[in-house]
């Protein structure tokens, strides 16, 4: 087994982990923060993305890159996914309250109208 | 906790506790029976809604519908019964529909008993005193409907449909340790209290098994009444698709995120 191989694996279990036991909005800017960076390192010295993929048994660095991608995409989604559940349990109440405010203020006038 | 989150946040309990307000001034009206609710939630029901509550207004037990966005004259007919109507303003699925309706049927401090019933007529009104009736020896927290306990009740059910539930009943069997013969009936009734305990997040189909993994979790007290499911052609095209299981399964997975 490869030593990028190793890592790939344990990032994927991380991210496992990361996301059911311990996600955090913080925390989720941060990796975009440093993945945003890395980004920029790596387009200012082109030759750095293959010496780290040699260095960890990938061989070209545009393989590492590629790998970096999916797991990003990854992340990504599921912060995106974990953050429409939330809007649409704000939404849930929001439509619930007003459904029984409104019976509640239509029975309680005299001038209801059906 | 961040700051544009926190605003988000405190904007939306502004908003909520308006309308908690408008709750606690105004006094909820009031029936003589008024200990038993019957919660129907309806989403484009208008063709069979009126023969459902035609027969739920001749029982001695409050109904409250809860229209759950529809697009067609779903309010409109509900409104001609001398029920409750609440509506949502969107649609938000059938979870969602009997959590508002199980609120509304809370605020009264009347209310004992709570049954969830399906607006497309295949549910028999009949079996909700059987239901209530093992409630009221106090023995059970929640009494659930089955159409697998007596032979016959599943009026008309195809293979497909009858292979689909029993593998849900397998999976429930699995992942909630509860041994029960149908887990996917809409016919159910809860004690107030127990109806309280439970909180049905799961605002689309997959509250069928949120109910019963809280009712394990909870340690409610549960039993299984024999109830009649009549398949007409209407619920067959009204009625959950058996691909439509698939959505069920992401839904509960999404629930972990």
């Amino acid at each position: 087994m490869y030593l990028s191989q190793l890592i790939l694996i344990a990032l994927i279990l991380f991210f496992l982990i990361y996301i059911f036991y311990f996600r955090d909005a913080l925390l989720d800017r941060l990796v975009y923060l440093v993945l945003m960076l890395a980004g920029i390192i790596v387009v200012l010295f082109p030759d750095l993305s293959t010496s780290i993929a040699n260095l960890i048994g990938i061989g070209r660095g545009a393989d590492l890159i590629f790998y970096a991608f999916i797991m990003y995409t990854l992340f990504n989604n599921i912060a995106q996914v974990s953050q429409i559940k939330k809007i649409e349990h704000q939404i849930t109440v929001l439509v619930r309250k007003r459904a029984i405010a409104e019976a509640i203020e239509g029975s309680s006038s005299p001038e209801k109208d059906n | 906790m961040l700051e544009g989150e926190s605003l988000q946040k405190a904007q939306f309990n502004a908003i909520a506790q308006q309308y908690t307000l408008h709750l606690g001034e105004c006094s909820p009206p009031m029936k003589e029976r008024a200990n038993v609710w019957i919660v129907v939630p309806a989403y484009n029901e208008a063709q069979v809604i009126g023969e459902v509550l035609n027969q739920l207004c001749q029982l001695p037990y409050n109904v409250v519908v809860v229209d759950d966005g529809s697009v067609d004259h779903t309010y409109q007919r509900a409104l001609d019964f001398p029920v409750t109507v609440l509506r949502h303003v969107c649609n938000l699925g059938q979870g969602a529909a009997l959590q508002t309706g199980i609120e509304y049927a809370l605020l009264f401090p009347e209310t004992e008993f709570i049954v969830t019933f399906d607006s497309d007529g295949q549910h028999g009104r009949d079996s909700i005193a059987q239901l209530l009736d093992s409630l009221k020896t106090g023995n059970y927290d929640v009494a659930l409907g089955s159409r697998f306990l007596r032979r016959g009740d599943a009026v008309n059910i195809n293979l497909r449909k009858q292979l689909t539930l029993k593998l849900a009943i397998l999976l429930t069997r699995i992942t909630t340790g509860l041994k029960l013969t149908d887990t996917h009936n809409g016919l159910r009734a809860f004690t107030a209290k127990a109806a309280a305990q439970i909180k049905i997040k799961q605002n689309r189909m997959a509250h069928a098994s949120e109910i019963l993994s809280q009712i394990s979790e909870l340690k409610l007290r549960y039993c299984e009444i024999p109830v009649t499911i009549t398949y007409t052609e209407y619920s067959k095209v009204k009625g959950q698709k058996i691909v439509q299981s698939i959505n069920i399964i992401w839904d509960m997975l999404r629930s972990h995120l």
